[in-house]
């Protein structure tokens, strides 16, 4: 647990009138112990405020990016953790579960500052039966914990619900540490069905089965080069990296030649990096 | 321009989606939605859970999908406060429904059958409401009403309450000489056949004045109409009443009140509501499949 690192975060992030209330809220919590957060825990996006923290958009703790958490979700998780030092009785699962959607997203970012154990995987797997997206993005989006904890079938479960989502594969963190070639063909199987159905596929399918390819990646890869979609042709060129690295060097000509005609210049700007990298 | 209306009783879990567009279009900006009593008897406490977390939830997605804010006021009703199987498990979930952020108040509360349980859940109720900072919506009783009305404000005056965090509803031409110098919100329900007309209403006004007054429909799953709020604002410029008072009745007077607590977003309530087609609520959609586009 992290009261050193969340307790920081706070006295960075909220002003003077949040951090009072915060400080009241936590003498409330070591008087009554659980029993006040079973209560109060709805009132933090009311007395502490739900707009976003100002931080880069980069910049991360504990695996998790900063810019994504709220000022309550600063809040929540200090008292969470603070609770769960304390030996409390708490049952997350069930503050979860009677909780509306900022409820829910509060205990799922404070995940990122509790142990990672089985309530924050029970935690995670109920998230992801949600069609919530803002309580989806809160377990999956802008957090390495998924990636962290959970083992092979929930974690493909929560990639393959995200790609169902759209969420962005940069928003991801750290899936491609994770992709095995079960996870490449599960996603490839999905854009398959996708296309059947004349609906787009998850743009980040390719770039994410790159990773550890199964059969039909490669073929997949060559061909969405060339793609009409910017979002899928990015995510391709990335795949197609992946794939030199691996010692695909064919794609290289396939990769200058698409340079050269290229016009979204973020797609343009990605095949320089990777060529530019290879040729080193 | 449209008046803009607060009405501050309407049941609409039990109402359509026509009478929302037909309240929008009225001039209704904000609809609060107090907890009540479903037609029947529920037999645990898992329903009224479940009913709790629909009028937080669902119910307002849906009334904000049609452009209407929606709050509400959660209670253990009295007629179900006589009921052995619900009354002290519901007491008991009631703390933590009543720190939601849409809840603005505790209700209905009150009185049914006058009888001794009835009174034991009412007081404890107050003292809730005293303890979350919030104002009580009293119901009172349909049968006896003036004794009702009565034992009610003995019952709220006793408890310790501020008599300005107090709406006593469902009033007519007989209790508001009980009700007129209490210092608490009087409340009117505009009710088709019975209960008060718009009518009725424009003579008590006329009488009384607008200060400390509110009207609602207390529209629900009965013979009831959604738009009588509205109906009574013509009927009130009809008899040439000043603008100023109908402001005061259909917007100050609810949005002062019910923003007691500290809940209700006053800014966000004065806001034009947009309607949003897109959103979903769990990925639920009011449009059962209809193009967004197309609404």
């Amino acid at each position: 647990m992290s009261i050193e690192i969340i307790s920081q975060l706070c006295d960075e992030h909220l002003n003077g009138e949040q951090k009072e209330t915060l400080k009241a809220m936590g003498a409330r919590l070591e008087k009554d112990g659980a029993s006040y957060l079973e209560i109060h825990f709805a009132s933090l996006p009311r007395k502490i405020g739900r707009s976003f923290v100002e931080a880069e958009a980069e910049a991360k703790v504990n695996g998790l990016r900063l810019a994504s958490m709220r000022h309550c979700d600063l809040a929540a998780s200090e008292l969470l953790v603070r609770n769960a030092e304390h030996g409390s009785s708490l049952d997350l699962f069930q503050l979860y579960d009677q909780g509306d959607a900022l409820e829910r997203r509060m205990i799922l970012k404070a995940l990122n500052f509790l142990p990672g154990d089985a309530t924050s995987i029970r935690l995670l797997q109920e998230a992801h039966r949600t069609n919530d997206e803002e309580i989806f993005r809160a377990a999956y989006a802008d957090t390495a914990l998924p990636a962290a904890i959970l083992d092979n079938d929930d974690f493909y479960r929560g990639v393959l619900k995200s790609a169902f989502m759209n969420l962005e594969y940069d928003r991801l963190l750290d899936v491609a540490k994770r992709a095995t070639e079960e996870l490449s063909e599960m996603l490839l199987e999905f854009m398959s069905e996708r296309e059947a159905a004349g609906r787009k596929p998850w743009p980040g399918s390719l770039e994410l089965a790159s990773h550890a390819p199964s059969p039909g990646v490669l073929g997949r890869v060559a061909g969405d080069i060339q793609h009409g979609d910017d979002a899928r042709r990015l995510h391709a060129v990335r795949g197609a990296g992946n794939l030199i690295r691996q010692g695909n060097e064919f794609l290289v000509a396939q990769l200058k030649a698409q340079g050269q005609q290229e016009r979204n210049a973020q797609v343009k700007s990605e095949i320089a990096n990777i060529l530019s990298t290879i040729s080193k | 321009m449209k008046q803009k209306i607060f009405e501050p009783h309407a049941h609409m879990f039990s109402r359509v989606t026509d009478d929302y567009v037909a309240m929008r279009e009225a001039g209704i900006r904000v609809v609060l939605e107090p907890a009540f009593w479903l037609g029947q008897p529920r037999t645990n406490v898992g329903s009224f859970i479940d009913y709790f977390d629909t009028i937080l939830g669902w119910e307002r997605h849906r009334s904000e999908q049609f452009g209407i804010h929606h709050v509400c006021t959660m209670g253990l009703n009295p007629r179900e406060a006589n009921d052995d199987r619900v009354n002290d498990a519901v007491m008991e979930v009631l703390p933590r429904f009543l720190e939601k952020n849409s809840v603005v108040g505790v209700g209905e509360i009150g009185l049914d059958d006058m009888t001794e349980k009835e009174e034991k859940y009412f007081e404890a109720q107050i003292q809730l409401a005293i303890d979350h900072d919030l104002p009580i919506l009293i119901h009172t009783p349909h049968r006896n009403k003036k004794a009702g009305f009565e034992r009610c404000l003995d019952i709220a005056k006793n408890s310790g309450i501020d008599m300005g965090r107090v709406l006593i509803d469902h009033g007519n031409e007989e209790t508001v000489r009980i009700t007129h110098e209490s210092g608490a919100m009087q409340g009117f329900s505009i009710y088709p056949n019975t209960k008060m007309t718009p009518k009725r209403m424009v003579h008590v006004l006329q009488e009384f004045g607008v200060e400390n007054m509110i009207i609602n429909s207390a529209c629900d799953w009965g013979v009831s109409d959604p738009l009588s709020v509205p109906k009574t604002v013509t009927e009130m410029v009809a008899a040439g009443m000043k603008t100023e008072d109908i402001d005061t009745l259909v917007w100050k007077n609810p949005t002062t009140f019910f923003g007691q607590g500290g809940r209700g977003d006053v800014n966000e309530w004065e806001a034009e509501p947009v309607l949003q087609w897109t959103d979903t609520f769990d990925g639920n959609s009011v449009l059962r499949g209809q193009d967004p586009s197309k609404m």
